[in-house]
Order: structure tokens, then sequence, then C-alpha cells
């Protein structure tokens, strides 16, 4: 009996051994279970963000590719407008005139450099529609084409007091699909404050808003020099010859600050003006034009320099020729967007036109 | 207990056995993945050279400096031959490499050929039948691609027009 009471009380000892490993194994179990689930977890939370990273720099990457097409699809052909649809994008637009150097960047992108592309925009957009049309920038020859960027969050108000031709000239030429309005009153500025980008402008002589409206002022054929306008020639110029704008800050009492105040030529040039929402950003960029035009007008130099070994001793091919070489191309060498030269520039480019018809007539070789 | 522990040795060779052979199945399968990537880079990346080729050559006819214009109006796939010449002494000019700085922008690397194939053009100063406007000059040993796009040529000069060629090789270095 007695041994027979060892033997349970034995079994029981040795149970109760067994019970307490099989404690234990379990517990590390759960502890490895828990330590492995969590790694695995982490795994996964690390996968998912990776994954969207990914997603998002490819989204990026593509809008972006979307744009650059679109760009370089433009410089082959002016006067198209065109829209794309992006995923809502922050694009950003990087002009430095001292390194010739131009980029567009899209969030989660890397910068892409657009080397001979000429586009005036607003530096900062923040949308899922972008407009893009286009002009040929032509002084005589074909130098580049323009590209202006807009959004549908964009307006251009055209501030028009007293009927001015300007005004409803420009309110016509701009493309349909492109936002714009007259307005006549400062007061009917305010219907537009939900726009992302409102660009007022308005013309000499037709009254602009107060000075604590930002907008930019056009003189048609006309220079400032301390606040006072005078004619840059005695030409009878155009909206579209060329002129000066003056992008006046809001608030400021020096509107015609020579800082704010540049010039444009051709009906490319003021539209690169309007497009733009900075005096920076759009001497930058007329920078770099007037670089294409240098290489383009060495381009008709060297081919007039050709053409004159050629033509026949006192022809009159020959003569019209040299004259064009002599008077209007060496005359338009390296040059700067200032006032002198986008007169003179204007000038020769007539000149350049009229010479090319009369070529042409007369069974020469062209100019360009 | 003694067969307890031999189950156990047992089992943790299994378990190390199992967990040797799915690391090697792992190694393996990222070998053979990075292979297939490399490969498909490649391929994507001789692609794109041979698309920039393409972009190049499909460029050069449009564009104004070397097209043909009469009475303002640009004439399809034709090359003014004095717009040739002038743009091959300007991107050519070693006292001033602002051209071909420009033009580099768009050529890239590859070379550029203009050929006057027929008629053959007689002697004189202006009338080689070949004449290389671009020449990125990378080494020979990159591989190249070609193209050739048949293109009208005009000499305004002597009002003759030619049937000829432009010609682009691009260099691309192989991977």
């Amino acid at each position: 009996m007695k041994n027979v009471k060892n033997n349970i009380q034995k079994r029981n000892r040795r149970n109760l051994q067994f019970h307490h490993k099989g404690i234990i194994d379990v517990q590390f179990n759960w502890i490895f279970v828990m330590i492995a689930g969590f790694v695995m977890f982490l795994f996964i939370i690390s996968i998912v963000f990776a994954q969207k990273r990914s997603a998002d720099t490819q989204a990026g990457i593509s809008a972006a590719n979307q744009i650059n097409t679109l760009i370089k699809g433009k410089q082959q052909t002016a006067n198209v407008y065109s829209e794309i649809t992006i995923p809502l994008e922050k694009v950003n637009f990087q002009c430095d005139a001292a390194y010739d150097t131009f980029t567009f960047k899209i969030e989660n992108a890397q910068p892409t450099p657009l080397q001979t592309e000429i586009i005036f925009a607003p530096q900062n957009l923040a949308t899922n529609k972008i407009i893009i049309w286009s002009q040929a920038f032509t002084v005589g020859f074909p130098v580049s084409v323009f590209t202006y960027i807009s959004t549908d969050k964009s307006m251009i108000l055209i501030y028009n007091d007293s009927e001015s031709t300007y005004a409803s000239q420009i309110y016509a030429d701009l493309p349909n699909n492109i936002s714009r309005r007259q307005i006549s009153d400062p007061t009917e500025i305010s219907a537009y404050n939900s726009y992302d980008h409102v660009k007022i402008i308005c013309f000499e002589g037709s009254g602009c808003p107060p000075a604590n409206y930002e907008y930019m002022r056009i003189i048609p054929g006309s220079s400032t020099t301390g606040g006072v306008t005078a004619p840059i020639s005695n030409m009878q110029v155009g909206l579209y010859d060329y002129g000066t704008v003056i992008f006046h800050k809001k608030g400021s009492t020096l509107p015609d600050s020579a800082l704010q105040t540049t010039y444009y030529i051709t009906e490319s040039g003021l539209y690169g003006a309007i497009f733009s929402d900075n005096v920076g950003f759009y001497n930058c960029q007329m920078s770099r034009a007037l670089k294409q035009f240098e290489v383009k007008r060495s381009l008709v130099e060297s081919r007039l320099l050709l053409l004159q070994n050629v033509l026949e001793p006192d022809s009159e091919c020959r003569v019209a020729t040299n004259t064009t070489l002599e008077l209007e191309i060496k005359d338009m060498r390296n040059p700067v967007l200032n006032a002198d030269n986008v007169s003179s520039l204007y000038i020769n480019s007539k000149y350049l036109d009229a010479r090319n018809t009369d070529l042409q007539l007369s069974s020469c070789p062209q100019i360009y | 207990m003694k067969n307890k522990r031999n189950r156990g040795q047992i089992q943790l060779g299994e378990t190390t056995a199992v967990v040797i052979i799915v690391i090697i199945l792992l190694v393996i399968g990222i070998v053979f993945w990075n292979k297939v990537s490399v490969s498909n880079v490649k391929d994507i990346n001789t692609q794109s050279n041979e698309l920039a080729v393409i972009e190049i050559a499909n460029m050069i006819p449009e564009l104004p400096e070397l097209k043909c214009y009469e009475s303002g109006v640009n004439k399809v796939k034709c090359l003014d031959w004095y717009k040739v010449l002038a743009m091959n002494a300007s991107i050519n000019n070693p006292d001033d490499t602002s051209t071909f700085e420009f033009y580099n922008t768009y050529f890239k690397n590859s070379r550029i050929t203009v050929v006057r194939m027929y008629p053959e053009p007689g002697a004189g100063p202006n009338n080689a039948t070949n004449i290389t406007i671009y020449d990125a000059k990378i080494n020979r040993s990159t591989i190249t691609s070609l193209i050739s796009i048949p293109v009208n040529i005009k000499d305004y000069a002597a009002k003759k027009t030619y049937y000829g060629q432009i010609l682009v090789e691009g260099y691309y270095n192989e991977q």
C-alpha cells in the first residue's frame, strides 16, 4: 500500500515537471510568434510604403514625360493649342539666365531640363489640367517657337476703361480656351479671386487699376525712362510690333521702376510677357531666345557669304544679297533686350521681309 | 528520454536543412531576377537609343534653318543646299563653338551627313557630294545605328534640284 502511494506521488511529481516544461515551451512559442509576426508586419508595411513611394514617383515621371512630349511637340509647330490632364501635381519652372538653363519639376520627380525650349508660364502651378499654346518667334527669319503654359485656374483680365482698340485686339487674338475677360472697373477684379493666377493687363492711355493691384502695363512702340513715356522711334507701330511692358508690383509707389520695366518684340514676345508672372522670368526666357536668335542670325550671315561667292559679280542678285548682309544681318549681331534693340530689330526685320520678297521677284536666292 | 532527445535532434537538423534550402532557393531566385532585369534594361536602353536616332532623323528636314522656303511657304522634305553649307561652316567653326553647342542639344551623340546623289554635281567649291554637318566625334568603337531619309536638295544659286539623303548615325556605348 505504501509502495502504491509512493508510486502515485512519483508519477504526480513527474507529471508536474512535464507540465511546467510545457508551460515554458508554450510561453516561448508565443514570444517567438510575436517577434516573428512583428518582423513580418514591419516587412509588409515597409513594402506597402515602398510601393506607394514608387507609384508616386512613377506618376510624377509619367506626368513629366507627358508634359515634356507635349512641349517638345510644340517646338515643331506654331499656333497650336493643346490641353493635357494629369494627376493633380505641383509644377515648378526654373529659369537661370546666368547659366542659360531652364528646367521644370513635378513634385516627386527629378527636374527635367528643357535646353532649347522657350516657355512662358507662371513659375508655380498646382493643377491637373495644363493648357499649352505656341507661337512662332520670327524676326524676319524664323528663330524659335514660343510656348505658353496656363491652367484652367488662371485668368487674364484685360483692363479697358476707355474702349481701347488694343484691349479688344488682344482679347480677340488669344485662343478661346484660355480664360480671359475684359473689365472696366477695379471692383470687378474681386469676382476672380477664386482663380489661382490672375494676370491683369492694361494699356497706356486706356487706364490701369489703382496702385494696390498687381498688373502689367503695355506701352506699344514706346519706352519709359524715369516715369516719362516716350516713343522709341518715329515709325507708326502697332500693338504686336514692339514696345515696353511694366510689371507693376502691388502697392508700389514707383510703377515705372527700371527693375520692373522690360521690352517686347513681335506678337509672340508680347504674349510671353502676358503669360509670365514676373519680370525676372520673362527677361530670362527672352535672354535665352535672343541667344538662339544669334545662332540663327549667324547661319543666315554664313549662307549669304557663301551665296556671294557664287553669284555673278555686279549682278542684281549679288548687290541685293550684299546690301542685306551689310545693312541688316550684320547690324542685328548679339542683341540684348533693351529699348534701342527692340526697335532696331523690328525695323531690320521689316526690311528683311521686304528684301526677301524683292529677291524672290527678281528670281534670286532668298535670304531665308 | 533518449528517444525524445534523438527525435529533437532530428527535428533541429530538418529545420536547419529547410532553412538552408530556402536560402539557397532565394539566392538563386535573386540572381536569376537580377540577370533578367539587367537584360531588360539593356533592351530598353538599345530601343531608346534607336528611337533617339529616328527622332533626330525626322527632326532634321523640319528645321527652318535647313528647309527650303518658296514664297514664304516651306517645302516638304526639302533642304536648301546653301543652308546645309552654312550650317556645316558654323557648326564646324573651331573659333566659335556656340553653334555646335546649341545644336548638340538637338543632335546629341550622332553624326549627320547630307549626301547629294542625283544628278552628280559638277566640279566647284560648293559642289561636294557629301557634307557632314555635325559629328559628336565619340570614339568609333561605340555601337552605332544608321538611319537614312530621302530628301530633295535645292541649289537656289544654280537653280538645280538634287535627289539626296540625310544619313544619321547614332553613337551609343555598349552596356
